[in-house]
Order: structure tokens, then C-alpha cells, then sequence
């Protein structure tokens, strides 16, 4: 496997050199990413961690083509997706599926849960509402939720039971990656251990690929086998999660781990790093227990 | 059954005190009921042909009072003229242009809305531009303006109110949109590879309908109110025809010596608009903690 865009890659889905910028009228341009590229290969899960500021969203939004980069391009399967024709697109979008941050907002609160699981097949096939009801009921079952479920709206479950269905209206069309943007991060620390290990039990039944946003270090290490780390719109280490946690290299990777009480660092060896959104990391040391 | 009782006495008293903040306004629904009978069978159903003058039997009071008789309920104008028959002539004017200006300016309002807040940018800007010049401009001018043009109608007046209210949809409910059009759940359909017409037909229109419904019911009572206002000052409703808003300035002369003649279409104004509001009011308490959840 390269480690950048390079043709030889078994990567499913792929940033290859992307780059984000925001121009504002009469304002500074913002460059959100500055020349990324990262992948994610079949059932492997890639840690990507970066405080908020960072770039992790406007990556996520190029990799889930809900926006376009400014240049640089976004593979699936190795093929472009600018070059990507109407079918080509439809095998995009039912192969690359996200789990958002929150649950509370990700969940039409006026659609039934089998409706809310299957729209893609709504959306793509117009599928009989037989054939989606069935398939939301494969999917509770798999996401460890009661069948009957499904006739059930969003406001009627807990954060967590909400967070298994937005899981299972990803796994809808058997999708080869999953971006899960900080999955855990509305829900307490039990219900997040199970989600975990979902996740895991669904990456070993199927070999999907994960891309985990997120900045719990634990968890980052827990599930990943790769992490890279997001700063300022460039990534500034990329490598196997245990080295990467082992030895880290770049000062923020350090700060990152620090704060999250992972090595015994200590926070007044380090040199301030310039950061206006997440002032914690570097100004605060991390009560100890 | 002993381990029931606790597990079901939770719900109930959530249920009490839900109830509390939200009791049912039987008397507004039935009035508002009462209200679109009338608005739309009220013809049919009408004693007397509510324009027939019998200037023999003109100020002519309630059955109840001295002098009164059954053959004309609740009096006569000053025209002989059946007041209950002219009520109900008049309620089906207010219903007409109650309903109608609600629901047109109520279309053209969440038109808009979708437009500029799902579009953005420069359109947005405009059209926000435009619902803002709309409202700065003095309803009572507009309609003088307008039937100097055009002639009194109950077309024109129905114009005139969509005129004045759409901005008012179009600007709560743009907000709306805007706020939904960021709720994860559009941004999935997107992901799952929905257009825009996917996200605002599925997504958008349904979670907006609760709104749009509190500010229709609310609207009604303007509406009405307005009509009346109108008609009262002689830019409304034309003559003949019978309208709340006429009958209540026809009326006014005769206060002191025939109360009936102003006093039976103040109070259905009143009862009407009254229970427009609570309604909505109500609406607007049990509709709106269910859509920010």
C-alpha cells in the first residue's frame, strides 16, 4: 500500500491531494485543506483525529460528496469521482454511507424508523414499502435492536438506540466504508463502549472499511488500526495507530495524547502551540486521578 | 401486577401535567366548527334572503324582547332585513376570505421561504429584501389604493390581505427552513444521494407543516378582523352583500334605539376571532415542543 495518491492502491475511498478553500467576499480566504490525502482500504478503520478547526469536517464533506474539493480529487475503487458517470454514482452512494455526531438531529423526528433506514433505496429505486420494511427489520436485527422497532419514530428511542439505527441506515445498502464522524460523542460512556463494539462485530461480518472522526485518543486507539492526525488543514502524521501512540512525532500528536492522559508526558514540556478553538489542550493540565 | 403500578403511574402524571399546559379548547373548536358550517352552508340554511328589504318591518327586534316575533330571530336593520339570514350571508364572506387569503398567502409565503432559504446567497438577500418592503407597506393604504383601481370585491379584499400576510409566512417560515436545512438528517439525504427536491419534499415541507399551521390559524383571526375593518370602512365588501364588518357600520347609527342591529354581527366577530386565536395558540403549545425534539 502507498501512503499518498499514488495509482497502486487497494484503497476503497481515497483523497488524493485535496484541497478546500473558502473564498469569502471581502474577506480572507480560509483554506480549510491543504493538499490531504488519505484512505481507507477494505475492512480496515482509520483513525482521523484533529481539534475542531482542524479540517476533519470539510473532509468528511469532500468524502461523502456533499461538497466538491477546490482541487484534487476523491477516489472510489480508484476511479475519480469527477469522472464518474450516473451509474457510477449510484454505486458511490451505496457503497460510501456515514454515521453523524448526533442522533438527535440525524433522524427525521416525522418519519418512521423503517422509513428513515431505507430512504436510500427510497431514494434510488423507488422500492416497494414491502421490500424496505423487511430490509429495516434485517437491519434492527443486525444493529441489536427489536425488530418491531421499525414501526417506531425517532423521539420514541434513547441516544444510543437512535445512534444503532442511524448505524443501521448506513449498513442499508451493504456499503464497502462508513465515515462515522464522532459516533460516540453525544452518548454516555457505557452505551459508547457498546457502540464500539458493534462497530467491531460489523467490521468482522462484513470487512467494511471505517473512517472514525473523532479526538478520544482511548477510542481512536481501541478501534483503529491507522490514525492520522489533522492540523491546521494539513495532516501532520499518518501511521499504524500503536506507533503513532508509541512515538509521536509531531507536537500536536503529543499535546493530543497528553491531554488525554494516554502517556505520562508532561504538558509543561511542551511548547505552546498556536490554536484559537481548542485553548484546553494546551493551556489547561489534565486533572489526574 | 404490583410491579405495574409504579411503572404505570409515571406516564400518567407526565400525562396530567402535560394536559394542564395544553387542555383541549373545546369551546374554540366548536365555535370554529360552528363557524365553517356556517361559512359554507350558511345560504342554505338562512331563514330569508339575507339582501330583501320589508321596510315594513324595519327595525323590527329579537323574538325575545317586547314587540319581537319568530319570523325574524334576532330583528331586523333598518331595511327590514333579516339579521340571522345576514349573520350567515356574513359568515360565509368572512369564511371565504378567511380561508382564502390564508391559504394563498400562506402558498405563496412557504414558496418563498423554500426559495430563499434553501437557495441562499444573492436570492435569499432579495427576497428577504422584498418581504420586509412588503411589510413596511400600511395594509390601509394599500387597500384604498387598490379599490380606488380596481372597485370593491370580495376578490380585491381577499388580494389585499394576501398582499399584507405573505411576508409574514415567508419570513418565520424561511428560518425554519433554513434551520432544517442543517439538521443532520438533510445533510444524510444528501450523503445518500438525494437532490434538492428530495430533501425539501421529504424533510423540509413536512417538519415546517407545524409552523405553517400555528401561523394559518393565527392569520384566520387577522383575516377576519381585517375584512370587518375593511368593510366598516366602506373599501371592503360592497353594499348589498352582507359582511360582519358592514353590518357592524351600517349598525352603529342605531346603538342607542335598536341595539340588535350592531351588537348580533360584533359578537360573532368577536367569537370568531377570539377562537381563531386560541386555537392557534394552543396549536402553537402542543405543536411546537414535538418539532424541536
Amino acid at each position: 500500500m502507498l501512503e499518498s495518491g499514488g495509482v497502486m492502491t487497494d484503497y476503497i475511498l481515497e483523497a488524493c491531494n485535496v484541497v478546500k478553500t473558502y473564498e469569502a467576499r471581502g474577506a480572507a480566504a480560509v483554506h480549510a485543506l491543504k493538499d490531504v490525502s488519505l484512505g481507507v482500504a477494505q475492512g480496515e478503520t482509520v483513525g482521523l483525529v484533529g481539534e475542531s478547526g482542524s479540517g476533519k469536517t470539510t473532509l468528511m464533506r469532500m468524502l461523502l460528496a456533499i461538497e466538491e474539493p477546490t482541487t484534487g480529487v476523491v477516489r472510489f475503487r480508484g476511479t475519480p469521482r469527477n469522472e464518474m458517470g450516473k451509474a457510477e454514482m449510484k454505486e458511490y452512494f451505496n457503497n460510501v454511507s456515514a454515521v453523524f455526531q448526533n442522533p438527535f438531529s440525524s433522524l427525521n423526528p416525522r418519519r418512521r424508523l423503517w422509513d428513515v433506514m431505507t430512504e436510500r433505496r427510497a431514494i434510488e429505486r423507488r422500492a416497494k414499502k414491502s421490500e424496505r420494511r423487511e430490509r429495516a427489520a434485517e437491519l434492527t436485527a443486525m444493529v441489536g435492536l427489536p425488530e418491531d422497532y421499525i414501526d417506531r419514530y425517532p423521539h420514541q428511542l434513547s441516544g444510543g438506540q437512535r445512534q444503532r439505527i442511524a448505524i443501521a441506515r448506513a449498513l442499508a445498502e451493504d456499503p464497502s466504508v462508513i465515515v462515522l464522524d464522532e459516533p460516540m460523542s453525544a452518548l454516555d460512556v457505557s452505551v459508547s463502549a457498546q457502540i464500539a463494539n458493534l462497530l467491531l462485530e460489523l467490521q468482522e461480518n462484513f470487512g467494511v472499511g471505517f473512517l472514525l472522526i473523532g479526538h478520544d485518543m482511548d477510542m481512536i486507539r481501541h478501534l483503529c488500526h491507522r490514525v492520522a492526525v489533522l492540523y491546521k488543514g494539513d495532516i501532520v502524521e499518518q501511521g499504524p495507530v500503536d506507533a503513532v501512540m508509541r512515538a509521536p512525532e509531531h507536537d500536536y500528536t503529543k499535546r493530543l495524547l497528553a491531554a488525554s492522559e494516554l502517556t505520562s508526558l508532561e504538558i509543561d514540556d511542551l511548547e505552546p502551540v498556536e490554536s484559537a478553538d481548542a485553548p484546553f489542550l494546551i493551556s489547561q493540565p489534565v486533572p489526574t486521578h | 401486577m404490583s410491579t405495574m403500578t409504579p411503572t404505570r403511574r409515571a406516564p400518567r402524571r407526565r400525562g396530567l401535567k402535560r394536559s394542564r399546559h395544553s387542555r383541549k379548547p373545546w369551546f374554540s373548536m366548536a365555535a370554529m366548527g360552528l363557524f365553517a358550517f356556517c361559512g359554507i352552508f350558511g345560504a342554505l340554511i338562512a331563514p330569508h334572503d339575507p339582501t330583501q328589504n320589508d321596510l315594513a318591518h324595519s327595525l323590527a327586534p329579537p323574538f325575545w324582547a317586547e314587540g319581537g316575533s319568530t319570523t325574524y330571530l334576532l330583528g331586523t336593520d333598518q331595511l327590514g332585513r333579516d339579521i340571522l339570514s345576514r349573520l350567515l350571508s356574513g359568515a360565509q364572506v368572512s369564511f371565504l376570505v378567511a380561508v382564502g387569503a390564508v391559504l394563498i398567502a400562506g402558498a405563496i409565503g412557504l414558496g418563498v421561504a423554500l426559495l430563499a432559504g434553501y437557495t441562499g446567497g444573492r436570492l435569499d438577500a432579495f427576497l428577504t429584501r422584498v418581504a420586509d418592503s412588503a411589510m413596511a407597506f400600511p395594509v390601509l393604504l394599500l387597500a384604498v389604493i387598490v379599490v380606488a383601481l380596481y372597485g370593491k370585491s370580495i376578490t380585491i379584499v381577499i388580494v389585499v390581505l394576501v398582499l399584507a400576510v405573505w411576508p409574514q409566512y415567508a419570513r418565520v417560515l424561511r428560518s425554519e427552513v433554513i434551520r432544517i436545512r442543517n439538521e443532520d438528517y438533510v445533510v444524510m439525504s444528501k450523503v445518500m444521494g438525494g437532490n434538492a427536491r428530495w430533501a425539501i419534499v421529504r424533510h423540509i415541507v413536512p417538519n415546517v407543516v407545524p409552523t405553517l399551521l400555528v401561523l394559518a390559524t393565527l392569520q384566520i383571526g387577522f383575516a377576519i378582523i381585517a375584512e370587518g375593518s375593511l368593510s366598516f370602512l366602506g373599501i371592503g365588501v360592497p353594499a348589498p352583500a352582507a359582511s360582519w364588518g358592514n353590518m357592524l357600520a351600517d349598525g352603529r347609527n342605531f346603538m342607542q334605539t335598536a341595539w340588535w342591529v350592531p351588537v348580533f354581527p360584533g359578537i360573532a366577530l368577536s367569537i370568531t376571532v377570539l377562537s381563531a386565536n386560541l386555537l392557534g395558540d394552543w396549536l402553537r403549545q402542543t405543536l411546537d415542543p414535538a418539532t424541536r425534539r
